[in-house]
């Protein structure tokens, strides 16, 4: 833990040289964010489609449930699990022994490397906000007090995925290969997260099981805070809930992490 | 004390037994059966402060393996090593701050950004102030001429001056042990010279302990005094380059160049190897006939245009070596 805090300058010199670099790769992140804007646009057309039929869904508006869309959608995009990606491939090429020979800790290398890439992807998903609002809909948040509550739970978002991130990445140690594990977790994580349909319309036992997992964090609580659909004592909880399984993560992360270090083969000589 | 001490160092692999074809990698899957490798078998060896040890071995023989375990990469399987008053897989901040690793096969430095950002970084990881970073990036960088593409991607740089980049980077804050595996590979004979003298100068002027591991046996020659040699993971010969030569080929060559070709050349003590027109190869035994002697009867004997005496080089007397074991594994 000490050594973590010591190296955290050293850490956020790593993140502030990556976004520079991120750009190198514009032309895949440009064609990855066109898609998920394409998705927005699809949930909005099958979403209005359901509501036109029905009138029974009041507690969740139409106009409500695309801004929730949209932001949930746009945030799950760039709140990615990265470090998943970047652990297996510096294990598969070997590199994993030059960062390990390093004198700051490797996991902190990993997220500090997510932080930079996040940055420096979000300008697109600012600039990408006009295109959302004509594919999907955008509305501010309910109150300033909304605003504030959605920006700290979004950064506990974010920190709560660099460590999903860093676990999947950390199972490339034993078995050198996490594409099919990233698959599935990817499309588990939209879905439990609340990213196609609002947790609030799964049915009792698929509820229950969705408040059981970590992937609410994602979407669900963070776009709940920014709607308004979370206040006052149930916000204070729900940002609780999210400290919870950062915490959680991050004990189960140090003790993978231990292991995986002492079961290290380096790749290519 | 050496400043590198390790005993009886083994490390271990272990890669789960794969059977061949599409059945076989499902039953991999569920299979318990492990294959041990013994990459390192039982390993001890002190290196004294200010040495420069040149560790060789051929492909797959443990080198590699050895340097990740006294650079506290890889956890050994069992036995001690100490660098510098610590555990490196046990303390790896502390022994990180301690030494310097140059892998030729890969880079320290980030590909996308210039090299100097790249040296930057890494002297804030290692704490430097300052003045003492651009100190010593000064120096580096008249040493190894870095100046011409600091400011180039790394990516952009050729195999050679990223090298001299990465030596660069790993003597930035001044470790007192440098770990170099394979560093000339891949290199031109100019970048070889460059970096070998470079090796030399960080030696000679701030006493950094080297341990290399190379395939190029002129590195050895013209950087170690002292060489171990491994085979299977095991120590086959620690000690003077010079001693390792008197024991395996002990012979010199005298190589003759007659003024007039026709007589078939025999001295006294030397056996004729070959002899190709003009030229005659003997091989002689120095402890047991003076140079002196043979270049005398040679030159009353035959009419001698040229007289050159051959030391054995590394190169042969290893290959030599190795020749008389069978191929592992």
């Amino acid at each position: 833990m000490s050594a973590i805090i010591a190296a955290l300058p050293v850490y956020a010199r790593l993140a502030a040289m990556v976004p520079k670099t991120v750009l190198a790769y514009r032309f895949n992140i440009v064609m990855s964010l066109i898609s998920v804007l394409l998705q927005i646009y699809l949930l909005r057309v099958v979403w209005s489609a359901i509501y036109a039929e029905r009138t029974d869904v009041q507690a969740f508006p139409l106009e409500q449930l695309l801004t929730y869309l949209t932001i949930a959608n746009l945030q799950i995009w760039l709140v990615n699990p990265q470090p998943a990606w970047n652990v297996q491939q510096r294990v598969r090429e070997g590199q994993i022994a030059v960062d390990i020979a390093r004198p700051v800790p490797f996991p902190g290398q990993m997220v500090a490397q997510h932080v930079g890439e996040t940055i420096g992807v979000a300008p697109l998903v600012a600039a990408a906000l006009p295109v959302a609002f004509i594919a999907g809909s955008l509305r501010p948040p309910a109150s300033v007090e909304s605003g504030v509550l959605y920006l700290v739970s979004l950064a506990v978002a974010f920190a709560v995925m660099s460590l999903m991130g860093l676990l999947l990445g950390f199972v490339a140690f034993w078995t050198l290969e996490t594409t099919g594990m990233m698959a599935i977790f990817r499309f588990a994580n939209l879905f439990f997260a609340g990213g196609l349909v609002p947790l609030a319309f799964f049915p009792s036992p698929l509820r229950t099981v969705a408040e059981a997992l970590p992937f609410q964090t994602q979407a669900s609580i963070p776009v709940s805070l920014y709607l308004g659909r979370l206040e006052g004592a149930d916000a204070l909880r729900a940002l609780a809930l999210q400290l919870v399984w950062l915490a959680l993560l991050g004990v189960l992360a140090v003790a993978v992490w231990r292991r995986a270090v002492s079961k290290i083969v380096v790749q290519g000589g | 004390m050496a400043i590198i001490a390790v005993r009886d160092l083994v490390k271990e692999f272990r890669t789960p037994k794969r059977a061949p074809g599409l059945l076989g990698a499902v039953r991999t899957l569920f299979t318990t059966e492990q294959r041990v490798t013994r990459a390192v078998d039982g390993v001890s060896l002190d290196v004294e402060e200010g040495e420069l040890v040149g560790y060789l071995g051929r492909n797959g023989a443990g080198k590699s393996t050895t340097i990740k375990c006294l650079t506290g990469i890889l956890v050994p399987t069992n036995g001690q090593v100490v660098v510098d008053g610590v555990v490196p897989w046990r303390d790896r901040q502390r022994n990180a701050l301690n030494i310097g690793v140059v892998f030729g096969q890969r880079s320290q430095l980030w590909w996308d950004i210039p090299l100097a950002d790249s040296l930057e970084l890494i002297g804030r990881m290692y704490r430097l102030d300052r003045p003492t970073y651009r100190r010593n990036l000064e120096t580096l960088s008249g040493l190894l001429g870095l100046e011409p593409f600091l400011d180039k991607p790394v990516r952009q740089l050729s195999l050679g001056q990223k090298m001299r980049g990465d030596l660069a980077a790993a003597m930035l804050y001044e470790p007192r042990i440098l770990y170099l595996d394979e560093p000339t590979v891949g290199l031109d004979v100019l970048a070889k010279e460059r970096i070998r003298s470079f090796i030399v100068e960080m030696n000679r002027t701030r006493g950094t302990t080297v341990l290399l591991t190379t395939h190029d046996l002129k590195d050895v020659e013209l950087l170690c005094r002292r060489i171990v040699l491994i085979e299977l993971g095991r120590v086959l010969y620690d000690g003077a380059v010079a001693d390792l030569k008197r024991r395996y080929a002990p012979f010199r060559q005298l190589v003759i160049t007659l003024a007039v070709e026709g007589a078939l050349v025999d001295l006294p003590g030397a056996e004729r190897v070959r002899q190709e027109g003009p030229q005659a190869w003997l091989r002689f035994d120095p402890e047991r006939v003076p140079v002196a002697d043979l270049i005398v009867a040679a030159t009353e004997r035959y009419p001698v245009r040229d007289i050159a005496i051959e030391e054995p080089e590394l190169e042969s007397v290893v290959r030599q070596i190795f020749a008389e074991r069978e191929e592992p594994r």
